[in-house]
């Protein structure tokens, strides 16, 4: 094999050795100095070192629970509630004899200074409180039988308070003692089909405070398949689909500013002056000056400027960033850093529109020219108008 | 040319460099080694770092800042400093310059050079923000390393035995790291990172002060900036306090608060119970990734100052079933790190056969079409690239083809994550290629992700039929900085007015005064006012001597009223 080659060593299935010729090798190729000749090195002992028999590796580690345990566990599952009860008392009373042994390691010498040695009386302090040997085929048993009862009926399982035994239990603090709790527990609650979709996410959400399922949603979903934990979970990040309904927006854009196209622009600016025309309309009704010398074109096109000169600025510094035309169709102004515009900025902003406005022709042909989506007044202003 | 390292923490900073085989730590200009990561502005629109500016947070709450590493990479933030506006990366710039000024002082060379740690977890964007901090200081930046990995190295290099795997799990006050590291034979190899990036002390801090704001129910909104930090600076000392007792008092600090406050640790520790959770998260994970049991860890090491709490330690020797090591100041045993890799970045000889590998701690992929998404509901799907934990340097090549008939462009968008879908993962930046027409599948693209040393990472694109290649260093808007903005941010910098070193020393005098002044009540505090008016009346005669003596009584009054502060 070529990676006996590269380490410059017999094949081997000696551990050690092939990490000191890694070692050895690894001086001529730094990974700062030859990253392409580090990156074969390093593929090739890993690859020497998993070439190796793994019998010893297996079956000196995972000695937490044994899989046979389990399965006997599972076939003993169908009893009555009576006898289930009455076993928790008895396993229950087993709980209180004692099955800690305290530990009693003995420190090394060298760490000197009060406030270390203060330190360490805490730690053994602390140590005292947990035990060292756990029984935790005992624990777990004792542990399945609890959670099977809570979950048996859907009002103790979706009260907070009949899952507190899983804070006070020792043995949860294991790593892989609560990983394999939480995948137990995930895989029952997803075959409770005699409860309803929401009561079924009611008490997940409920356990989420405890496991923390939302954190490990992608090794939930390689053990359990996107779809079952989307029905469990719901969706990922409810919080971020509050926020888009939500009034008040924040001072600063978050995410990537995506410009907004000319033919949205133009189509929430023709939104905006249908409203104002819309306003006018009913502005003459109010007063009652339906008169047709006051309502005629050039008129209602200078009230409409003043209108607009008035409210759109007040419109874009608020926190809608923009006009209802603007807002309706999912875009907003804000200055090039993503921030809000200030009143005074969106006023000026407002008046290089309407400059720009007054000389159409030239805004249209510059526009044509550039293609990076920023009207005239937009590029005078400093502004930029964005996506939502 | 010496490389100097620096820990820019969120609370706390230090310096470092390598001297005759061993790490040495650079004290501050007040013969400290670690300076707070606290800015401010005095009165005259002067420049505070450190020590000054933190006596400063109650006394002038809305001309000093603190913990704006949070907030590094961060689109668009500012913090108003008086009349300016600063970014963090200009915040955190001006702390590594008075570092930067420390080192020089001490050592008596110019600094151009320098290693600066990271938290693991740290994304691309808040990696280049750092690094553009440090070339805004005027320090090159030859290494950005991770925090937990420095630490390790500290760690490994005082291990005589060969073959060991250390858990490095690093809390400091605002992030939370975990790294698995084997050191064996002169090589330290990192196998596997995690992290939360907002989870530190400050976290545990924000616990304890909600608490205290709820049993006297104030309203957290309607505190002054004043207010806010002087029930902050005192609870912190409660925390503090809290590792060695079992319950404190804190004394009368608001207006709203009729009797001493007492807080005891098992309460404490019942509010903490979600940040505690959200440890293991972090964990399992790295475990999990690297594929080993918690068996086969030899030692698990605290890094940070939070891991210092009773209730970390407690948790993790209740995981581990053992007693974590933390027998290396915790504060300064990162800062130690970086001084080795500063070290081994000056290629002494001292170091000649050590070899530190390290992994990408996140999955980089790009957005493919997902086509079972028929509603629109889910958006694209995440495909992977560089998965996480892989070994770095590491540069992977994955071809795409395009989707429909005739299609002329093909748009790269860059995540990084885990999750299935694109939306629920970190954006970086997007690329967008132009292909010739064909139909759909015909045409290929090979994307090449190349992720260095530094964690820092390069999309390389090319067309298959054209030959055409596209580049780009991803860059979020925030970090996109072109020659002539970074000239202006230098000049932005550079016109800033620094506080003369030498009456640093007198001005942390002031401003400790200033600070107990606004604490105290009564004849306190007139006591203190006319100590402080003559301490300045001192001052301003000039006389270097005269200066000496009183600030040395100064200081020596000061300490005497601070004993006396905050615990009944």
């Amino acid at each position: 094999m070529s990676c006996w080659n590269t380490l410059c060593i017999e094949p081997t299935t000696d551990k050690y050795a092939i990490k000191k010729a890694y070692a050895c090798q690894l001086k001529t190729h730094k990974p700062d100095e030859d990253p392409e000749g580090f990156a074969i090195l390093h593929a090739h002992y890993k690859q020497a070192l998993n070439s190796k028999p793994q019998t010893l590796e297996v079956s000196e580690s995972r000695k937490v629970i044994p899989a046979s345990i389990i399965e006997t566990l599972r076939a003993e599952k169908i009893k009555t509630e009576q006898s289930i009860i009455e076993q928790l008392k008895l396993e229950l009373s087993k709980a209180q004899q004692p099955i800690i042994q305290y530990i009693n390691e003995t420190l090394s010498e060298e760490h000197a200074g009060n406030e270390q040695k203060n330190e360490l009386n805490l730690e053994l302090e602390t140590s005292k409180a947990f035990s060292c040997e756990l029984n935790f085929e005992a624990e777990w048993r004792r542990l399945k039988i609890k959670i099977d009862h809570v979950l048996d009926t859907s009002q103790s399982a979706s009260n907070i308070n009949s899952w507190s035994f899983l804070e006070d239990n020792e043995a949860l603090f294991d790593i892989e003692f609560k990983a394999y709790a939480s995948s137990y527990v995930f895989e029952q609650l997803i075959s409770l089909n005699s409860l309803p979709l929401h009561k079924q996410r009611a008490i997940a959400k409920i356990l989420s405070m405890f496991f923390r399922w939302p954190d490990r949603r992608d090794l939930l979903e390689t053990q359990f398949g996107y779809k079952k934990v989307l029905q469990l979970l719901g969706n990922d990040k409810p919080e971020d689909k509050q926020k888009v309904s939500k009034w008040v927006n924040d001072k600063y854009h978050r995410g990537p500013l995506v410009f907004s196209s000319y033919s949205r622009k133009l189509a929430s600016i023709s939104i905006d002056i249908g409203l104002i025309a819309i306003a006018q309309y009913y502005l003459a009704l109010i007063i009652g000056v339906f008169d047709f010398e006051y309502f005629l074109l050039e008129y209602a096109l200078i009230r409409g400027f003043l209108i607009y000169l008035l409210f759109v600025p007040l419109f874009e510094a608020s926190s809608l960033q923009g006009t209802l035309g603007k807002y309706l169709l999912n875009i907003k102004i804000t200055n090039f850093q993503g921030r809000r515009l200030s009143i005074f900025h969106a006023s000026w902003r407002n008046l290089c529109f309407l400059l720009s406005t007054a000389g159409f022709k030239l805004t249209l042909w510059i526009n044509i020219f550039s293609k990076d989506e920023k009207l005239l007044h937009d590029r005078f202003s400093r502004s930029i108008v964005i996506k939502r | 040319m010496r490389i100097i390292g620096i820990d820019l923490g969120t609370t706390n900073s230090a310096c470092s460099f390598w001297s005759d085989g061993k790490p040495e730590l650079i004290p501050n200009r007040l013969h400290k080694l670690l300076t707070p990561s606290i800015v401010g502005v005095d009165d005259n629109g002067e420049i505070l770092v450190g020590e000054a500016a933190k006596h400063r947070l109650v006394s002038h709450p809305s001309h000093t800042t603190s913990a704006f590493k949070r907030y590094m990479g961060a689109t668009g933030y500012q913090t108003q400093l008086g009349k300016r506006e600063f970014s963090s990366v200009e915040l955190s710039s001006i702390v590594l310059r008075s570092l930067k000024e420390d080192a020089e002082s001490y050592l008596g060379e110019r600094i151009t050079q320098a290693v600066i740690s990271v938290p693991a977890y740290f994304n691309d964007t808040q990696r280049k923000a750092t690094k553009l901090a440090g070339e805004l200081a005027g320090l090159k930046v030859e290494r950005l390393i991770n925090e937990p990995t420095a630490a390790a190295m500290v760690y490994g290099l005082h291990h005589v035995s060969n073959g060991a795997q250390f858990l490095i799990l690093d809390m400091g006050g605002g992030t939370f790291d975990v790294s698995l590291v084997e050191y064996f034979s002169g090589v330290l190899e990192v196998h596997a990172s995690s992290g939360d990036n907002f989870l530190g002390g400050e976290d545990f801090l924000n616990i304890l002060v909600q608490k205290y704001l709820d049993d006297h129910s104030i309203a957290k909104k309607k505190l002054s900036a004043a207010e806010r930090h002087q029930i902050i600076e005192a609870l912190n000392k409660a925390k503090h306090q809290l590792t060695f007792d079992k319950s404190v008092t804190v004394k009368i600090i608001h207006k709203k608060q009729d009797k001493p406050w007492t807080i005891d640790r098992n309460t404490f520790e019942q509010l903490a119970k979600p940040l505690l959770y959200r440890i293991q998260t972090p964990i399992e994970r790295t475990l999990n990734d690297a594929d080993i049991s918690p068996s086969d860890i030899d030692e698990v090491v605290l890094v940070g100052g939070a891991t210092r709490m009773p209730m970390f330690r407690s948790l993790i020797s209740k995981m581990f079933r053992r007693v974590p090591s933390g027998n290396i100041n915790p504060d300064l045993v990162v800062a130690m790190g970086v001084a080795i890799q500063a070290g081994l970045k000056e290629k002494n000889s001292d170091l000649d056969d050590i070899v530190l590998t390290d992994v990408c701690p996140y999955t980089l992929g790009v957005e493919v079409i997902n086509q079972e998404d028929n509603k629109g509901k889910q958006g694209g799907l995440f495909m992977p690239i560089i998965e996480r934990n892989s070994i770095i340097p590491s540069s992977i090549v994955k071809s795409l083809c395009t989707s429909s008939d005739n299609q002329t462009k093909l748009n790269i968008s860059i995540y990084q994550g885990e999750s299935r879908l694109v939306k629920n993962n970190i954006f970086l930046g997007e690329l967008d290629v132009n292909i010739p027409k064909a139909p759909e599948g015909k045409e290929t693209i090979d994307v090449r992700y190349s992720y260095d040393m530094n964690g820092l990472l390069e999309v390389d694109v090319s067309v298959n039929s054209t030959n055409q290649t596209y580049q780009k260093t991803i860059f979020n808007h925030s970090g996109l900085l072109s020659e002539k903005e970074l000239t202006a941010y230098k000049t932005k910098l550079s016109r800033l007015k620094f506080h003369p070193r030498e009456n640093e020393v007198y001005r942390v005098l002031i401003a400790r005064a200033e600070k107990l002044y606004e604490s105290t009540l009564g004849r306190k505090r007139t006591d203190i006012g006319n100590i402080l008016n003559q301490f300045e009346q001192v001052l301003e005669s000039q006389d270097l001597k005269r200066i000496h003596t009183t600030s040395k009584q100064f200081e020596c009054i000061l300490d005497e009223l601070e004993q006396q502060g905050m615990f009944t």
